[in-house]
């Protein structure tokens, strides 16, 4: 049973390295997924939770900070974080890239997942603030 | 060497002393409850009955040969007694899926419930079962959420971490109203007896909360009168943080805990080994336990765990040895053992057994 978990946890990384041309980051973020993830999952926090609170690099210029820092700073006022935005900017370098470049996201769906969830807490954070979805 | 007791094996390493093998405790709590009556209770049962909660320590005491007890239930507790709704499924572990905390003005509503009533009377009522049966046999210890912790599951993280960055005077006023719920508990559970008070500050980690954001939010204020709270009423202060790349400076060195149970996670950059927590003086005078992967208890073969815990005492034996160490260290998994009902029990066994044999430090 393990030896077949472990060779469909191969194929996965073969598939997505292929797919999205990250050589080691994607492989890495699967494993990290079996082990911290799965930690944080028993303990009643989901895969989407923990994705938004862990800090990950900019690829542009290295700032570390997490999806909720982003969207609670550089993406501020900006109406596409309230409808699903699939990006997320930098509050240091103010570029913008994609969330399925964290090294954590492994595929378009888990992007769309969490690209969602974080805009239904921004929404209903905005909302409670008074905070209208536009700059 | 002369075989000893559990207690006094676990005191000893506690202690640093000379002993005949380091002591051991896979982090089983939940999974026990299949070990109580004929065929078990559920979950929800375990985690609703102060007697059926200690039992379950007891018959794992008795079936596996631990050194040490610690009575980990759920992190929903805190949040559940405050009003959050939790989820609870009759086998799985309990989580919140409707937090109480909705907007910055839900911050400053929060009162501390009464202790004696909801799951926080199963822990302190289940904590004197268990000091009552395992003190002297073990060194027993209760379990509670810290204050950042325990706000986060009643605010969700995000909606918390957000408001941490631009509204911190609520979410300080919310978390003294958790460290008085804490310190009401910390007063109850010193009158049971148990020797130790666990403390789940889960968010002292660099992956998430950096060391000014986490002094700020729990370790300067909330976690300090904490710990110093659990010393008064006569326990020792164990920590346990099973996420990346903990605050070891902080909850080891400051806090100064007598236990510090952690995990590892090798793909993880700066993610410490046994050995490099050993080897880096975290262990010096903190019994630091760790670090098999709990999932292996799971999905494991008794073959492959065995292994892995005997590469680990191997380790854990070499690294005491150069740092000049006795015993201070446990094995133990990294976080809970899960309490999924499909967790085998014969590789708790097998991590126990091959402790005996392969942990020897005569």
């Amino acid at each position: 049973m393990n030896g077949l978990h472990e060779n469909i946890s191969n194929i996965l990384v073969g598939v997505i390295r292929d797919k999205c041309g990250y050589p080691d980051a994607i492989g890495k973020g699967i494993q990290m997924t079996n082990g911290y993830y799965e930690s944080m999952r028993a303990q009643g926090f989901s895969y989407n939770t923990t994705a938004s609170v862990r800090k990950f690099d900019c690829p542009f210029c290295g700032f570390r900070f997490s999806l909720v820092y982003a969207r609670t700073f550089a993406c501020q006022g900006c109406s596409e974080a309230a409808k699903g935005c699939p990006k997320v900017r930098c509050n240091e370098c103010d570029n913008e890239f994609p969330i399925g470049e964290f090294p954590d996201i492994q595929n378009e769906a888990q992007q769309r997942s969490i690209a969602d969830h974080i805009c239904k807490i921004v929404s209903e954070r905005n909302s409670d603030l008074g905070v209208k979805a536009n700059r | 060497m002369t075989e000893i007791t559990h207690a006094q094996r676990a005191l000893g390493a506690i202690n640093n002393e000379k002993i005949d093998r380091l002591p051991t405790y896979p982090i089983a709590c939940g999974v026990n409850r299949k070990l109580i009556g004929k065929n078990g209770v559920t979950y929800r049962e375990w985690a609703s009955d102060p007697k059926l909660y200690a039992e379950a320590f007891i018959q794992g005491q008795k079936r596996f040969g631990f050194d040490f007890a610690i009575g980990l239930m759920d992190l929903s507790v805190m949040a559940g007694d405050l009003g959050a709704g939790v989820k609870f499924d009759e086998e799985n572990t309990p989580y919140v899926n409707r937090p109480i905390i909705k907007s910055i003005e839900d911050y400053e509503k929060l009162e501390v419930p009464d202790v004696k009533k909801g799951r926080s009377k199963v822990i302190i009522e289940g904590t004197r079962i268990i000091a009552d049966k395992l003190n002297g046999k073990v060194v027993t210890s209760a379990f509670l959420e810290g204050p950042l912790l325990a706000l986060s599951q009643s605010a969700s993280a995000e909606r918390l971490f957000m408001d941490m960055f631009t509204d911190p005077t609520p979410v300080h006023k919310a978390l003294k109203v958790m460290t008085e719920f804490d310190s009401e508990i910390v007063k109850e559970i010193g009158q049971t007896g148990v020797n130790g008070l666990c403390w789940d500050y889960l968010w002292g980690n660099y992956s998430c909360l950096g060391d000014d954001e986490y002094g700020e939010f729990e370790g300067d204020i909330y976690a300090k009168r904490l710990n110093q709270e659990t010393r008064d009423n006569g326990m020792a202060v164990a920590i346990h943080n099973c996420a990346d790349l903990p605050h070891l400076d902080t909850q080891i060195n400051k806090f100064k805990p007598a236990i510090y149970s952690m995990a590892y996670y090798p793909d993880i950059e700066g993610s410490l080994t046994a050995s490099e927590v050993i080897g880096s003086g975290y262990a010096d005078n903190c019994l630091v336990a760790g670090n098999i992967n709990p999932q292996l208890f799971r999905r494991g073969s008794v073959e492959t765990i065995t292994k892995v815990t005997k590469d680990l005492c191997q380790e854990v034996k070499t690294a005491l040895c150069k740092r000049g160490l006795n015993s201070r260290y446990c094995i133990a998994s990294g976080c809970e053992v899960p309490p999924d009902i499909n967790t085998k029990l014969e590789n708790i066994e097998a991590v126990v057994k091959t402790v005996e044999k392969y942990g020897r430090l005569d």
